[in-house]
C-alpha cells in the first residue's frame, strides 16, 4: 500500500518458513531461558509471550543470572466452554508446569504464567492431548474468538456459540507448524499443504479480534472487537447478525494518531454462508491495506478510518459480491455476569463464580477441580474473567451446591468489585507501566467505604484498571477507567457509560492513588446531589464534564 | 678432571639445556653419585650382581591415591621401566593383597596423604591389613614416595606411617622415604632416575642411602587481602547456597588459571567458648602450649574441632574415661554427651588436638583479566552428621567473612591443572562449583585471544536457581570466547540428567574435537561426578572410533600421561 519501509516484524513473519523460525534450535539453546529474538515474536503465533519477572531483574543481575524468563501460554478456546475432562487436564497441567495459577483473560480463554522453556514442549503435548491448543491465541493472526458466555439469558447460544468455533477455524493459520515444532518433534509436515490463501506468508499486518453479542447482554463488550457481530433475535430465533467494524482500545502515551475506537456497524447478514464470507473478507481487506510499516497505526480501526466506513463497506461489498442489508435494531441492557445459580430454557442449570480479576485463587482451583471430577457439568469462561459451571442437571445441582458449601465459594461481593477487572500488567507483563491485576482489588477496597459512606454501595459501577494504555482490561470502556502511566500512577477516564457504548475520556492525567480517591469522592459526592432520575455514574460524569449540553 | 671431549660434551649440554634441564640434571647427578657411594659398604642384592647387563628384577609400583596424583606418578614411572627394558607392574593397591608380599622382591609405593594425616580411602584397607598381619618381609626390598602438602599437619603421614610398617615386618628400603610438597613432579622425577639408576647399574648395589628424610621447603607466600565483594549466586528457592566472593590483596597477588587459594580456617568464637565452658574455664586464661603462650580462646580457635578422625576421638575417649565408637563426630558432640571429669584440664585436651588444616579452593579468576583479584566460588557445605545439620567449617567460615573483612591466605600452585598452547581446543566439564577454573580459563582465554576452541558443561540442579555465571557465560558465546555451551539440570525434570549425558549427546562431536587435538578438563566432585563422567568418555572414544573399551581407556590414558586430559576433583 505505502512505499514506506516495512516494519521489523514484517521481515520476521515472512521470513519465518511458516512461523518456524529457528524454534527449534531455541528451544535447544541451553544458555538462556528466553528463545532467539526473531522467535520471541514467532512464539506469539503459538499462543505464547516471552516474558520475565521484573520484579526480580536487579538481584538477579547482581547474582550473574540472567532475566528470570518464563513464557505465558494462552489457550484458543472459542466461546470459551470446555468439559469436565478438559478441565482435570487443565488443572493438572497448572499443577505440573508454570506457577500453578489459572489465569482467566477478558477474552474468555485462560492462560498460565511461568512456563520455563524446557516445560513447553511437554504443556502443549498435554494439553494436545486434552483436545486442547494455542494455535493463535497470540500474534498477527484472528485471536481467541468470544462469544456471551450466558446459555442461560438466551435460547439462542447455543446456535450462536458455534459460530465461533466455526470463525475460529476459518479463520485459523495453514501452518502445521505448532505440531512440527511443539508436538511431534521430528516429524516434518508437507509444505504444499500449508498455503495460505488468507494469510500467505504475511499474516495480518496486527491482532485482531472477534466477538460475538447476545443482546441484551454486551458482555464481550462488542464494540471493542476488530469485528463485532451482534446476534438479531426476533421471536426468540436468530435472524442473522449485524457486522460491525473497526474496534479497538489500545493507545500509545505521546503518540496524539494513536486512539480508541469503538466499532462501526456497517450492516446486517442473515445466513451463514454470507456472515462467513463478510468475517473473511474483512480480514482480506485489513491484510492488503493495513498498515505494515507503524505497528502502532496498523489495527483495523486505522484501516477503517483511512479508506473512509463508507469506502470500506464499498471494498467489503465487491469482495463478497453481495450488498450488505440494513442493520437490525438491537439494545444492550446489562454486560456484567450474572452471579450465582440460573437456569436457562431448557431447564439445565448455571453457577456463575466471581473470580476476582480472573486469578482463580488456591480454594476456588481445588473447589472447580472437585467439580470437575463429578462429571456432571461442564466449564465456561466469562469476558468478564468469571467462570460458569454449566450444563448441570437439575438432579445434580445438589451436588454442586454442597461444594460450594464446603469451600465457601458463595461471597457476598460489593457491586463495584463484581463490575471490576485488570489486566495481568506486572511484574510480568513486559508492557506494563503500572499494577494492575495484583493492586485494583486493594484499590476496590479503597473506594467501597466512600460508596458507603454517600449510600450509594449497591450501585454496580464498572471500574477497570489496566497497566499500560494497550486497554486489555477494557477500561476505556468503564465508568471508573484507570490507564497506568507510572509506577503508582494512572490516568482516570470517566464518562464511559455502564454497557460499553460509550468510550471514557482522560478527566485527570497522572494520578496517585491519594488524589484518585479524593477525585472518586469528590465526584460520587457531585454524582448523588446531582444526578437525574436513574441516571447512572458514568453516563452524569458524561454529562457533567464532557458534553457540549 | 674431565678429558677434553667430555668437557666440552657437557659444556655444550649445559648451554643448551634450559633451567629445569639443569635442574634435573643435577638431581640425576646426585642420585647417581648416592648410588655409587652406596657399594662400598651395603650388602648387595643377589639378582643385581649378576654380570649380564640384562635387568632380572621385576618391581611391583603399587599406587595410593585419592585425586590422582598418585597414579600419575606411578604411570610416569611404569613407562619409564618399559622405555629401559624393566618389567614391571603398576597396580592400584585397593586390588592388592597383603600375602602376596612374600613373592615380592621389589615393591614401589606412591602414596598420597589425606586429611589429618590419614591414607587415601583406597589404600586404607592394605595399610590396616599389613599392621595386623604377622607376615615376614625379610627379602622384600622396597621404596615409598609419599605426595603431600606442608600446609597440613602430620605431612605426608601415610608414607611415614607405612614406610614404618614395612621395615617392622622387616622390609629393607632401598631408598630414603621421599615426602614431597604439592609440587612432587620434580623429587619424583629425581626418585625415578635414582631408580632407574639402581636397576640398571648392575655393578652398583641397591642400598639404604644414609642421607637424611628430605622435605621440601614450602615454597608459599601468604598474603593478606580484604573480600571487596561477594554474592550469593543462587537465586531464592535453590537447595544451593553457593558464594561469589572476590578477594583484593594489599599486595599483587601472583597466580596462574589453574591454581587454588589456601586458607586456613579458624573455629567460631561461639564453639570455642561452649567448649571451654564444659571444662569451667576461662577463655582469657593463658596457657602455655608446645613453647608458646597463649590465651584458650586463641589456642581453641586454631585447633581442629570438627570432624574429628577415629583416632583423635578415641584418645578423647580415654581422655574422657569413656568409650566413643563414632567417627567424624565434632568436638561438642563428644562433650555435650559425656560429661567432663573434674580432674581432666583442659591442657589434656590440646594436647591430643591437631592444628585446623588448610582448606583449597579453585580460583575462578584470571590475575589477568580481574585485575589481580582472587575470585572464589564456594558452595556453602551442609550436612548431616550424628543426626545434625552442619556446615563445612572452611565454607563456613570463608563466606561468614564480611564485605570488607580481612582474609589471610596463599596461592595453591596447581601445574597439574594448567591450560594448553593457546591454539589447543579445550573442553571443560565442571558441575557445581567445578566451574570455578573453567571461568579463570575462558577469562583467561577471553583477554589474552587464545584461538582455541572453548566447550563448557556445566551442570547444576534448576537452570533457573543454580546457573552459576550464567550472563557472563551468554557474553563468551556471543563474543565467541565459547564455542559451545552445554548445561544439565538434573532436577528441571523427571528424568535426571547430568553433564554426562550432554556429553553422550554429543558423542560425534566430542570425539572429533579429541580427534582435533583438544585437552579434556573436568573439575569438580570426584564421586561420582568426574567417574560417571570418565566412564562416558570411554564410552563415545569406544562408541565413536568402533574400538573396544579397552583400547578407548588406553587412548584417554594416553591422553592423560601427555598432560591433554586434566583433572581437579575433589
Amino acid at each position: 500500500m505505502s512505499n514506506k519501509k516495512l516494519s521489523p516484524t514484517e521481515g520476521i513473519k515472512i521470513n519465518s518458513d511458516g512461523l518456524r523460525g529457528t524454534l527449534k534450535q531455541s528451544l535447544k539453546d541451553g544458555h538462556t531461558g528466553n528463545v532467539r529474538p526473531d522467535d520471541e515474536i514467532l512464539v506469539k503465533f503459538h499462543g505464547m509471550y516471552v516474558q520475565d519477572d521484573r520484579d526480580r531483574r536487579a538481584e538477579r543481575a547482581e547474582k550473574k543470572l540472567d532475566k528470570f524468563y518464563s513464557f505465558m501460554i494462552r489457550l484458543r478456546i472459542p466461546g470459551g466452554i470446555i468439559n469436565a475432562q478438559q478441565w482435570q487436564s487443565l488443572h493438572d497441567i497448572s499443577e505440573q508446569y508454570g506457577t500453578g495459577t489459572l489465569k482467566i483473560t477478558t477474552r474468555q480463554t485462560v492462560q498460565l504464567h511461568g512456563l520455563l522453556k524446557h516445560q513447553i514442549r511437554p504443556t502443549i503435548q498435554a494439553f494436545n492431548t486434552a483436545a486442547l491448543d494455542s494455535i493463535a491465541a497470540c500474534g498477527d493472526v484472528n485471536r481467541n474468538v468470544t462469544v456471551s458466555a450466558h446459555p442461560q439469558v438466551s435460547p439462542i447460544h447455543q446456535q450462536v456459540y458455534e459460530y465461533a468455533d466455526k470463525i475460529s477455524t476459518l479463520l485459523l493459520p495453514k501452518t502445521q507448524s505448532y505440531y512440527e515444532v511443539f508436538v511431534d518433534g521430528e516429524k516434518i509436515y508437507d509444505r504444499s499443504s500449508e498455503a495460505d490463501p488468507l494469510y500467505e506468508d504475511r499474516y495480518l499486518p496486527r491482532k485482531f479480534k472477534i466477538g460475538i453479542a447476545i443482546p441484551p447482554s454486551n458482555d464481550v463488550d462488542v464494540f471493542t472487537n476488530d469485528i463485532g457481530l451482534i446476534a438479531v433475535i426476533e421471536n426468540n430465533e436468530l435472524r442473522g447478525f449485524n457486522i460491525a467494524v473497526g474496534g479497538g482500545l489500545s493507545t500509545t502515551h505521546g503518540n496524539p494518531d494513536t486512539y480508541s475506537r469503538l466499532a462501526t456497524v456497517i450492516g446486517f447478514t442473515d445466513t451463514e454462508e454470507k456472515t462467513l464470507k463478510a468475517v473473511y473478507e474483512v480480514l482480506t481487506i485489513q491484510r492488503d491495506y493495513g498498515n505494515r510499516s507503524d505497528r502502532k497505526l496498523a489495527r483495523l480501526k486505522y484501516t477503517v478510518d483511512r479508506m473512509t466506513v463508507q469506502g470500506f463497506k464499498e471494498e467489503l461489498e465487491k469482495r463478497i459480491g453481495f450488498q450488505l442489508q440494513e442493520e437490525r435494531p438491537y439494545t444492550f441492557t446489562e454486560r456484567n455476569d450474572r452471579y450465582g445459580w440460573e437456569q436457562n430454557s431448557a431447564g439445565k442449570w448455571y453457577y456463575n463464580l466471581f473470580i476476582e480479576n480472573g486469578v482463580v485463587q488456591p480454594h476456588q482451583k481445588e473447589f472447580l477441580y472437585k467439580v470437575s471430577k463429578l462429571e456432571i457439568s461442564n466449564f465456561i469462561f466469562t469476558t468478564n474473567q468469571n467462570l460458569i459451571i454449566g450444563e448441570v442437571e437439575s438432579e445434580n445441582k445438589q451436588a454442586i451446591q454442597a461444594l460450594i458449601d464446603e469451600y465457601a465459594i458463595e461471597t457476598n461481593q460489593s457491586g463495584i468489585r463484581k463490575s471490576s477487572m485488570a489486566c495481568v500488567a506486572l511484574p510480568t507483563c513486559p508492557l506494563a507501566l503500572a499494577e494492575a491485576q495484583r493492586y485494583l482489588p486493594e484499590l476496590v477496597t479503597k473506594i467501597e467505604p466512600l460508596l458507603a459512606k454517600h449510600g450509594i454501595s449497591e450501585e454496580e459501577i464498572s471500574i477497570r484498571m489496566t497497566g499500560c494504555p494497550n486497554g486489555c482490561g477494557r477500561s476505556y470502556v468503564a465508568e471508573l477507567g484507570f490507564v497506568g502511566t507510572g509506577p503508582g500512577q494512572y490516568n482516570f477516564m470517566l464518562g464511559g457509560d455502564r454497557y460499553g457504548l460509550r468510550l471514557n475520556k482522560i478527566y485527570k492525567e497522572k494520578l496517585n492513588e491519594q488524589q484518585i480517591l479524593e477525585e472518586t469522592d469528590n465526584l460520587l459526592l457531585q454524582y448523588v446531589n446531582e444526578r437525574t432520575n436513574g441516571e447512572l455514574f458514568g453516563d452524569f460524569t458524561y454529562r457533567k464534564f464532557f458534553s457540549n449540553n | 678432571m674431565l678429558s677434553e671431549n667430555k668437557l666440552t660434551l657437557l659444556q655444550q649440554l649445559v648451554a643448551n639445556a634450559t633451567d629445569t634441564e639443569i635442574i634435573w640434571t643435577n638431581g640425576y647427578l646426585t642420585g647417581y653419585l648416592e648410588a655409587v657411594k652406596g657399594t662400598t659398604t651395603a650388602p648387595s642384592i643377589p639378582a643385581l650382581n649378576n654380570a649380564e647387563p640384562k635387568v632380572t628384577l621385576k618391581p611391583t609400583i603399587l599406587y595410593g591415591t585419592e585425586t590422582g596424583n598418585s597414579k600419575k606418578a606411578a604411570s610416569s614411572l611404569h613407562a619409564a621401566f618399559k622405555k629401559s627394558k624393566i618389567q614391571s607392574k603398576s597396580t592400584d593397591i585397593v586390588q592388592y593383597s597383603v600375602s602376596k608380599l612374600e613373592k615380592e622382591e621389589l615393591l614401589l609405593f606412591v602414596i598420597s596423604t589425606q586429611g589429618e594425616g590419614e591414607f587415601p580411602l583406597n589404600a586404607i584397607a592394605f595399610y590396616e591389613e599389613l599392621v595386623a598381619s604377622n607376615i615376614k618381609l625379610d627379602n622384600l626390598k622396597y621404596a615409598v614416595f609419599g605426595l603431600g602438602d606442608t600446609s597440613y599437619p602430620l605431612f605426608c603421614n601415610a608414607a611415614v606411617l607405612l614406610n614404618e610398617a614395612l621395615q617392622e615386618k622387616g622390609a629393607e628400603s632401598i631408598l630414603p622415604l621421599v615426602k614431597s610438597d604439592v609440587d612432587y613432579s620434580e623429587e619424583f622425577a629425581n626418585w625415578q632416575q635414582q631408580l632407574l639408576n639402581l636397576l640398571q647399574n648392575n655393578s652398583t648395589a641397591i642400598t639404604v642411602s644414609e642421607a637424611p628424610v628430605k622435605t621440601t621447603v614450602p615454597h608459599k607466600k601468604d598474603y593478606k587481602g580484604t573480600v571487596s565483594h561477594k554474592v550469593i549466586l543462587n537465586d531464592h528457592g535453590s537447595n544451593k547456597q553457593t558464594y561469589h566472593i572476590e578477594i583484593t590483596g594489599d599486595e599483587d597477588i601472583i597466580y596462574e588459571p589453574g591454581d587454588a587459594l589456601g586458607i586456613i580456617p579458624k573455629n567460631s568464637y561461639e564453639s570455642v567458648i561452649e567448649i571451654i565452658g564444659y571444662f569451667t574455664d576461662s577463655p582469657d586464661r593463658k596457657v602455655t602450649f608446645k613453647d608458646k603462650t597463649d590465651t584458650l580462646l586463641n589456642w581453641l580457635t586454631q585447633l581442629n574441632i570438627k570432624g574429628l578422625s577415629k583416632k583423635t576421638l578415641s584418645s578423647i575417649g580415654e581422655l574422657l574415661g569413656v568409650n566413643i565408637s563414632y567417627e567424624k563426630a565434632d568436638l561438642l558432640d563428644v562433650l555435650i554427651e559425656n560429661p567432663v571429669p573434674v580432674n581432666i584440664k583442659i591442657e589434656s585436651l590440646l594436647e591430643l588436638l591437631l592444628p585446623i588444616a588448610p582448606r583449597l579452593y579453585s580460583i575462578s579468576s584470571s590475575a589477568e583479566a580481574h585485575e589481580g583479584q582472587v575470585h572464589l566460588t564456594v558452595n556453602l557445605n551442609r550436612f548431616v552428621a550424628n543426626n545434625k545439620v552442619k556446615t563445612g567449617l572452611a565454607s563456613q567460615y570463608i563466606t561468614d567473612i564480611p564485605k570488607k573483612g580481612e582474609i589471610d591466605f596463599y596461592i595453591h600452585r596447581n601445574n597439574n591443572f594448567r591450560l594448553p598452547d593457546a591454539d589447543t581446543d579445550i573442553i571443560m566439564i565442571g558441575p557445581g562449583t567445578g566451574i570455578a577454573p573453567f571461568r579463570s580459563f575462558l577469562a583467561e582465554r577471553d583477554i589474552t585471544g587464545a584461538d582455541g576452541r572453548n566447550w563448557l558443561f556445566f551442570g547444576e540442579q534448576h537452570f533457573t536457581l543454580d546457573f552459576y555465571y550464567q550472563t557472563e557465560i551468554q557474553e563468551w558465546l556471543n563474543t565467541g570466547v565459547l564455542a559451545r555451551f552445554d548445561g544439565a539440570f538434573s532436577r528441571d525434570q523427571e528424568r535426571k540428567i547430568y553433564v554426562q549425558d550432554r556429553i553422550r549427546e554429543n558423542a560425534a562431536e566430542f570425539n572429533q574435537w579429541l580427534l582435533d587435538g583438544a585437552s579434556i578438563y573436568i573439575c569438580g566432585q570426584k564421586a561420582p561426578m568426574s567417574l560417571d563422567v570418565e566412564n562416558t568418555i570411554i564410552e563415545v572414544i569406544a562408541n565413536e572410533r568402533s574400538i573396544p573399551v579397552e583400547e578407548a581407556k588406553q587412548v584417554l590414558e594416553s591422553l592423560e600421561l601427555e598432560g591433554k586430559y586434566q583433572k581437579d576433583v575433589y
